[in-house]
């Protein structure tokens, strides 16, 4: 992502809260053995703790998004680029999006407003990773995150809005 | 296990996180931008309660003598005398509402000082960023709405007369033209606005893409005295009716703004009665407190680029 700014800005870094009204957060626990590797992703409870969506999951079993906290440290071992800022791993205590607005990656396909969100659960490739957020069904290696659409289009970075639960 | 930033310290010879043997330069490098809108159109006064914008005009008329349309000379015995009128009319364009939350927690803020980070100031220079990009394209090319209708900005608006440059002995691209076809170009340019003006306003300056300003700079004129800029904007019009050089300045909102989506050049007076843009001054709500999170919105109101003598501006494309 380049630091240069022309005629227009990002419109969110993923997993920023965008909107600054009534949203609701709650805190989570993230998962040891499979935390969830970025911020703005979907994410499930399994033992008390949050994890990916994963390969077999439905719908229902969507919880929220994971908010990004700046600054906070992050789970990665190694400097972070721009947009590439890693959660932190198991025991610490995150934010989890219930309802509002969140900036998210989204993987694949033009999110359009009023847009359906896509999650993958199979089939992965490339930029398509399984617990991913698309703008485009798949068949049955997606499935839709109840409750939300897209807002508008993505920005340069592939970052689009998402309003989940309002 | 202690988080760093670096796996190859974690584990050996004691040195335990990143910044422990490392220098880290504490200037924050901020995104690069320039906006240019300042500089190229004045700012009319504006408040955040104004709905729309409006400036009126006036026309004169006046009878005359002998003849209705002529001098108003008389005879010494006269009564019926020609009298002068006068008409306004009122010309209206709408504002739009501009906010931005700036909001963060409180222990975010208590991180970021921890940090050395100033967060509150950051959030604050990317929301003015964000006010400076917006202004920036609503100036220079308006703002297109999902529906409803298109409001221009100073570089395509439907009230300012444009035209195609002429075509030189080689082609119309500039790259294609002599020193005489492109101090020719301009000088049709400036003379037509002067002339729509009825010869009271000469251009003063004169926005260009800036890939066209920088051929300009880099050639030379005939004699390798000077660039061809500096002579363009000395041995124009403008410096002979205004007694000054012409501006030339790049605009990169200009690159394929003009018919065809070729590039387009602006010949204009800037001046507040040509044209201008109103804008309110940025006020904010208090701070918000809710939970850990502090909240405050920053408002404004822009208005439309008014042309106030559309006939002072003009654009030539294509070159």
């Amino acid at each position: 992502m380049t630091q240069i700014v022309t005629n227009s800005l990002p419109l969110g870094i993923a997993g920023d809260i965008t909107r600054s009204g009534d949203g609701l957060a709650i805190e989570a626990q993230t998962m040891g053995t499979t935390p969830l590797t970025s911020y703005g992703l979907p994410a499930k409870l399994v033992s008390g703790a949050i994890t990916g969506i994963v390969g077999g999951d439905t719908a229902d079993l969507i919880l929220g998004f994971l908010v990004r906290a700046n600054p906070s440290q992050g789970g990665n071992t190694s400097n972070e680029a721009f947009g590439a800022g890693t959660p932190p791993l198991a025991g610490v205590a995150v934010s989890l999006l219930k309802s509002g607005y969140i900036a998210v990656q989204n993987n694949f396909g033009t999110p359009a407003k009023e847009g359906i969100v896509y999650v993958r659960i199979a089939a992965p490739s490339g930029a398509k990773v399984v617990g991913g957020i698309e703008a485009t069904a798949d068949g049955a290696n997606t499935i839709i995150v109840p409750n939300a659409a897209f807002t508008g289009a993505a920005d340069a970075t592939g970052v689009a809005e998402v309003r989940f639960n309002v | 296990m202690t988080q760093s930033f670096d796996a190859q310290t974690v584990d050996s010879t004691g040195v335990f996180f990143a910044t422990q043997l490392n220098r880290i330069d504490p200037v924050l490098n901020t995104p690069l931008a320039d906006f240019t809108y300042a500089r190229d159109i004045d700012i009319a006064p504006l408040d955040v309660a104004d709905e729309q914008t409006s400036f009126d005009s006036v026309k004169y008329a006046a009878t005359g003598g002998v003849e209705a349309a002529g001098p108003s000379f008389v005879s010494s015995k006269v009564t019926e005398i020609g009298t002068v009128g006068v008409d306004l009319q009122r010309v209206t364009a709408g504002t739009f509402l501009w906010a931005q939350a700036v909001q963060k927690t409180v222990i975010e803020l208590a991180q970021a000082q921890k940090l050395g980070r100033p967060l509150d100031a950051m959030l604050l220079d990317a929301m003015n960023m964000k006010l400076n990009v917006d202004m920036q394209n609503h100036v220079y090319l308006g703002y297109t709405p999902n529906a409803g209708t298109a409001i221009k900005g100073l570089l395509n608006s439907t009230q300012v007369t444009a035209a195609t440059v002429a075509t030189g002995v080689g082609g119309f691209l500039w790259t294609q033209k002599t020193d005489d076809e492109i101090l020719a170009d301009i000088n049709t340019l400036l003379t037509a606005a002067w002339q729509a003006s009825g010869f009271t306003i000469m251009p003063d300056r004169l926005g260009l893409p800036p890939l066209k300003f920088s051929y300009l700079v880099s050639r030379k004129i005939a004699n390798q005295t000077m660039s061809l800029l500096t002579y363009l904007s000395q041995n124009t019009m403008a410096n002979n009716i205004n007694g000054k050089p012409l501006d030339i300045v790049p605009m990169r909102e200009a690159v394929g703004a003009g018919a065809g989506a070729t590039d387009r050049m602006i010949a204009y007076r800037k001046r507040a009665d040509v044209v201008r843009i109103p804008k309110s001054p940025v006020l904010s709500v208090p701070v918000q407190f809710v939970g850990l999170y502090q909240k405050a919105i920053y408002y404004t109101r822009f208005g439309t680029v008014e042309f106030v003598k559309p006939e002072a501006v003009r654009y030539a494309d294509g070159f």
